[in-house]
């Protein structure tokens, strides 16, 4: 029944040596409402440019409506874009704007004047079709080119950040216009956004997107209920994500405090990732929760109160409330079990090292990290880096070199076992490598965290 | 009332003096096309039109001209129409050329973008009689080579060349104004390559495109140095013929009156220039509040 509009299959962005999107998949249906939200950067807007036309990936293919069309211009093809500043022609007036398209793919008259009232109706502009663009306010241009773009009527509709240019109420009332216009019309549309708020209220799906992957595709509900990893949990409104572990199933401690949860299927005593949103917070008595703290600030946000609660461990909570509570109460938090979103802890390797001069961390004889920590030389510190940041690469090219000893398949990827001197470094790719070679390692140094040993027992 | 200081009273005196400067041969050339004497240097004796008429007319005896001049004048009229022949089909030619070039190299990334910039400068800040020495060279070159005898021709090709640059950098601001996708834009709405640069770009930057004509112009009607290394013997504008009927010691009064028509052709352009210009802010103010 439904029908695979867009198919984007092993898609390679790279600009020089900057990879923009890394062996990126994805399908869209038809009538779809998707956005791809995530930070600037992230190549979401390279991704849209590529649909269009205007960019053709380095590697990979794009079907659109079963057909590849990698090689096609852009002008044949059944897409329309409306781009973030417009690009409305100020040398035309409204009408001729909306009608340049039907001008171009040789429209009778009679049929182009119908056709321009028509889209000028749909977006309320049919008393402004004489007018200059630089008579209009930004929300008369953005609709106008939006006018521009379903008048052709296409079957797929890009918008890169349309709303990105207008005041916050004018954004908020265009969102629902734009959701009416896409259901009416029946056009599958691809919306860019960085803002989560847009992506939530707008979309059947969100593509969350950074430095070129794709991190979680889901419901704006799933998407927000159920973050699989701490950027989405971020980057999707506000969170409190704390460490935990999951005691056994069904059962999760954090700050000290074990509370029910609905996750199972965790090995006993896993350390894990724990998002609680502010709003899913309750405040109660004091000694009605093993969890308490003492309110540190607040700050009144119209609808409700965001209160920031320290607690018994010093650790910083936010909750939203409608309620008002004065400054240094002490009180309880509990939590829903089915509030409790429970992430798997990105593997990490920990190391106890020494600083030495000039930004530099030495793990053992061997092994010389770069790093951005700015403590001072002799300290002696705990490092840690995650196995994603691990990476592998030719001996040249690395900060040193170690013998790959085991190799364990996960979901996606592989964990790679290397032993190098007497330390082992346990490195997450997607990239297939064999027991017993000999490979380079190297790690970003703002990967490279850095912690004054002392820290270590407080986690 | 403040007391004026020696330095307003100055500074009034300094205007005086400027305006004079500029104005003063203006004025001068004004009365001289008006005085019916063949001296350069009488003044004000009867009043005529017959130098201005003489530039529309071959009938000279009605205007009673002396026959030693009538053959100055005819020269003068090929002469100036060389200068109009030349002016204008190197303002076309050139503002076509250098419309696109300022499409190309705005195209470009910003490194290379920065290296063309350097290329288009060059023959703007090299002096004239350079260009015109290094054109004569290549024109002599070429005379050897294919036999390409000077004269309107190598004039033309000279003008079309020191005339792009100025096109390139009027054009070149105006397009970064334009919205940076409207090309791209154009090709979603359905115009192919060369479609979407003239049915869209070219049109919203016809500002740019026509102060560029108008340097154009006048950087080739005004051309005394380049046009005097690469005329040959034979060919003619304005100003390399005043030139040589300066040597040969007559110059018709005609000279004059061409001279005030021009200058109040450039007056009137300039003025119109400014009055549309200085409308289009108003209205953009008036839309911004």
């Amino acid at each position: 029944m439904e029908k695979v509009l867009v198919d984007l299959k092993n898609i390679c962005q790279s600009f020089g040596d900057f990879e923009v999107l890394h062996d990126f998949n994805l399908q869209i249906m038809e009538n779809e409402f998707v956005t791809l939200l995530g930070p600037s950067g992230c190549g979401k807007t390279t991704l849209l440019r590529m649909i269009g036309g205007f960019d053709s990936p380095t590697s990979g293919e794009i079907y659109f409506d079963g057909k590849l069309i990698n090689d096609v211009e852009p002008n044949n093809r059944p897409i329309n874009t409306v781009f973030q500043k417009y690009a409305l022609f100020t040398h035309l007036n409204v009408f001729e704007n909306v009608a340049f398209g039907l001008k171009i793919k040789k429209v009778p008259k009679n049929e182009i004047e119908k056709r321009v009232m028509d889209a000028l109706k749909q977006v309320h502009l049919e008393e402004y079709r004489d007018r200059k663009i630089d008579q209009l306010s930004g929300g008369q241009q953005q609709r106008v080119a939006m006018a521009r773009a379903i008048v052709l009527k296409p079957k797929l509709l890009l918008l890169d950040e349309p709303l990105a240019a207008l005041d916050r109420k004018l954004r908020q009332d265009l969102r629902y216009e734009l959701k009416d216009m896409q259901r009416s019309l029946g056009i599958t549309f691809i919306y860019v956004t960085h803002d989560q708020e847009e992506a939530l209220t707008m979309s059947d799906t969100v593509v969350i997107m950074n430095e070129g992957r794709i991190l979680q595709i889901g419901s704006p509900e799933m998407i927000y209920n159920e973050p699989e990893t701490r950027f989405v949990a971020n980057f999707i409104g506000e969170s409190n994500i704390v460490d935990g572990q999951m005691i056994k199933d069904k059962v999760c401690m954090f700050e000290g405090v074990q509370f029910p949860c609905t996750y199972t299927g965790f090995s006993k005593n896993e350390e894990v990732d724990i998002v609680i949103r502010p709003e899913d917070f309750l405040i109660v008595n004091k000694n009605e929760s093993k969890l308490t703290g003492r309110i540190d600030s607040k700050t009144f946000q119209g609808a409700l109160h965001e209160i920031n609660i320290i607690d018994q461990n010093g650790t910083e909570l936010t909750v939203h409330t409608t309620k008002d509570y004065p400054l240094d109460l002490e009180v309880g938090l509990t939590v829903d079990p089915e509030n409790i979103t429970v992430m798997k802890k990105p593997g990490v390797n920990i190391y106890t090292g020494v600083m030495e001069e000039d930004g530099y961390v030495r793990i053992s004889d061997d092994i010389l990290l770069e790093t951005d920590s700015e403590l001072e030389e002799g300290t002696d510190v705990v490092v840690r880096i995650l196995t994603q940041d691990v990476l592998l690469d030719d001996i040249d090219e690395s900060d040193f070199e170690g013998t790959i000893e085991d190799i364990k398949k996960r979901d996606m990827y592989y964990d790679v076992y290397i032993k190098s001197g007497d330390k082992r470094i346990i490195s997450s790719t997607s990239k297939v490598h064999h027991v017993g070679e000999t490979t380079g390692i190297w790690v970003k140094k703002e990967k490279v965290v850095v912690n004054v040993e002392e820290d270590l027992s407080n986690e | 009332m403040k007391k004026k200081s020696v330095f307003d009273y100055l500074s009034i005196i300094f205007i005086v003096f400027a305006f004079v400067i500029i104005y003063a041969p203006i004025i001068l050339i004004f009365i001289m096309s008006f005085t019916s004497t063949y001296s350069l240097s009488e003044i004000g004796t009867g009043f005529t039109f017959k130098w201005y008429e003489s530039l529309f007319t071959s009938n000279y005896e009605r205007l009673s001209i002396a026959s030693k001049y009538i053959a100055n004048i005819d020269s003068l009229k090929i002469a100036i129409l060389n200068t109009f022949f030349i002016t204008i089909l190197s303002t076309i030619i050139s503002t076509f050329f250098g419309t696109l070039f300022a499409i190309g190299i705005h195209s470009l990334n910003k490194k290379k973008r920065t290296a063309f910039m350097v290329l288009n400068n060059m023959p703007i800040v090299n002096p004239d009689i350079v260009t015109g020495f290094l054109l004569l060279l290549i024109f002599v070159l070429l005379q050897t080579l294919i036999g390409l005898e000077r004269g309107w021709f190598t004039v033309l090709i000279a003008h079309i060349f020191f005339s792009i640059p100025y096109v390139v950098l009027s054009v070149l601001p105006r397009l970064n104004q334009i919205d940076p996708n409207t090309y791209e834009a154009a090709r979603d709405l359905g115009c192919t390559r060369f479609g979407a640069v003239f049915k869209a770009i070219i049109p919203s930057i016809t500002t740019g495109i026509v102060s560029g004509a108008m340097f154009a112009f006048t950087m080739s009607i005004d051309d005394f140095v380049i046009t005097m290394f690469v005329s040959g013997t034979e060919f003619y504008n304005v100003s390399t013929w005043i030139d040589s009927a300066m040597r040969r010691g007559f110059i018709p009064k005609s000279v004059y009156a061409y001279n005030l028509i021009i200058f109040l052709i450039a007056s009137i352009v300039v003025q119109m220039n400014n009055f549309l210009q200085t409308n289009k802010k108003r209205k953009i103010e008036v839309v911004q509040e």
